[in-house]
Formats: C-alpha cells, structure tokens, sequence
C-alpha cells in the first residue's frame, strides 16, 4: 500500500478538503479511540497503537505540544491502516542509527506511517493551493515567512512545515 | 507504599473537612501527633484496625477512607495479548501503555478527551 495514495483516498472519503485537517474526525470514523495521559517516566514516547478484536486505541503522550500530539495521531492512524499487528509504541526523537532490536522492516513501517501523516495533516494539493493563495494575497516574502503561516494555517510545527514545504520542492532549505 | 500515602491524602483529606487539626485527631485516636504526620505523609503503616477509630472520630464509613485502587495498572484487567507485548520495553513504557490501555477500556477512569 503506497501511503500517500492512502492518506488522500481517507481524507476524500471523510471529505475533508479544507486546512487544518481534523485527525479527531478522522480517527473517529475509523472507530479508533483517542486516549490522551501525560508521560512523566524517562525514556519519552509520542504515542502508541494498540489494537485487538474489540477496540482500537491510539494513546498520545499530552505533555507533547498540540501540533506535535496532531502529528503523533495522524502517525499511528497510519499504521492503524497500513500495517499488521496489536501493538506500535512511538518514540519521542527518532534516531538515525538503529539499535540492535529493531529490524529493516520495523524503520521501513515507521517511514511509511510518518508519509502517510505528512500527506494527511499536509495534504499536497491543499499545500500547493495555500502557497498560492499566500504568494498572490502577499501574504508573505520569505521562505521563512511561507513556512510560519503554513504551519498556523495547517495547525502542525513549523518544523514539520518546514519539511514538508522542503520534501514537495517549494522551499529551498528546510529551516 | 503508594498505598499509605494514598491513604494519607485520603485522611488528611477527611481531617480538614471535619475541622480537625491533628492534634485534636491524634489524642482523640490515641496517637502522638507526630503519629499522624506521618501517617497523612504515608510514611508509617497504619494498623488495619485504626481505620475503625479514624472512621469514627471523623463521623465516616471505614471504606469511605479507604483509597482508590492503588494496585499498579499492569495487575488489573489488561488483554493478555497486550500484556505479552509489553515485556521487552522499559517500566516507565509498559506503565505508561497499560494506563493508556486500562482507561480506554474502562470509560470511566477515562482522563480526558
């Protein structure tokens, strides 16, 4: 399953079309319950998934910024509809190097859950519509500028914006 | 124990709300002051039979100064599966995952929405 192609068709059949994208609706309409808890312990987690015969959770750790728990929802929605399995716990930093217990698989889901919430909470063409919509109005005159109002508009961080606007060719630098 | 300190709360609670200093509470129950400092921090074990004489000074029920359930999550009610899966990680996860777990199932210790 290609996770861009999977992202839209579920905004498309929740009819959502306008920024910021509601993950709550969202979710809800895959029956997927929201839990939100503070994490206090060590060793932070963002979210997990968990799911058995007769409910599906996703926990999202609240002490996590808003648009960073929107980003946390939209990433376990997307293992919720791309991958196989009962449970999938989220760290905090996603670290480059691999540590000896994960697998090629494991990162290979973990990237395609994190491109499936950049299409859903980003939606290329709504990405594409509001720069336009921004260059045209005068909105703003930098890159920097385009990615602060983008990330307002679309309710996620500027740091998640930023690579978004980056990954679709818009912007020159991520930051 | 996080069971006396919840226990303590619940007392010192219960204390205030019948006006109580402890003082007056002590000598009532028979204890030192300093006795139910500590037992309101939950740092001294309170024999089960004073929950009778702490009831009765403070015109309440025994089970009405009894805490919440207390027991770490991972001992109630938690799908097998889960419980399996949990294993490998850290105490702070598998703490953190049971709770999240254990309130979505039952609504009622449900947080927030």
């Amino acid at each position: 399953m290609n996770p861009t192609t999977e992202a839209q068709k579920l905004l498309k059949s929740a009819r959502i079309d306008n920024p910021p994208v509601s993950v709550d609706k969202i979710a809800a309409k895959l029956k997927a319950q929201l839990t939100f808890e503070p994490f206090k312990g060590k060793d932070d987690i963002s979210g997990i998934l968990y799911r058995d015969e007769k409910q599906t959770v996703i926990g999202i750790n609240s002490t996590h910024s808003k648009a960073r728990q929107r980003f946390t929802i939209a990433h376990e929605i997307g293992h919720l509809v791309l991958h196989k399995g009962e449970l999938f716990v989220d760290q905090a930093v996603r670290v480059n190097f691999r540590d000896k217990r994960s697998s090629l698989a494991e990162d290979q889901q973990e990237i395609e859950a994190n491109k499936f919430a950049a299409e859903l909470l980003m939606p290329q063409e709504m990405i594409r519509h509001e720069v336009e919509k921004c260059i045209t109005k005068k909105k703003v005159a930098t890159e920097a500028q385009l990615m602060t109002e983008l990330a307002r508009v679309f309710d996620v961080s500027e740091q998640a914006m930023g690579y978004r606007l980056f990954n679709l060719g818009i912007i020159s630098s991520p930051s | 124990m996080i069971f006396y300190r919840a226990f303590g709360s619940k007392l010192r609670q219960a204390r205030k709300a019948a006006g109580l200093t402890q003082e007056v509470l002590a000598d009532r129950v028979g204890l030192s002051r300093p006795s139910i400092t500590n037992i309101e921090r939950g740092n001294q074990q309170v024999p089960l039979h004073m929950l009778d004489s702490f009831a009765s000074v403070l015109g309440m029920k025994p089970c009405e100064l009894l805490p919440e359930d207390t027991r770490p999550i991972e001992s109630r009610k938690l799908p097998k599966k889960l419980t399996d899966k949990l294993e490998p990680l850290t105490e702070d996860r598998r703490e953190w995952i049971s709770r999240v777990v254990a309130s979505s199932t039952n609504p009622k210790e449900k947080p927030r929405a």
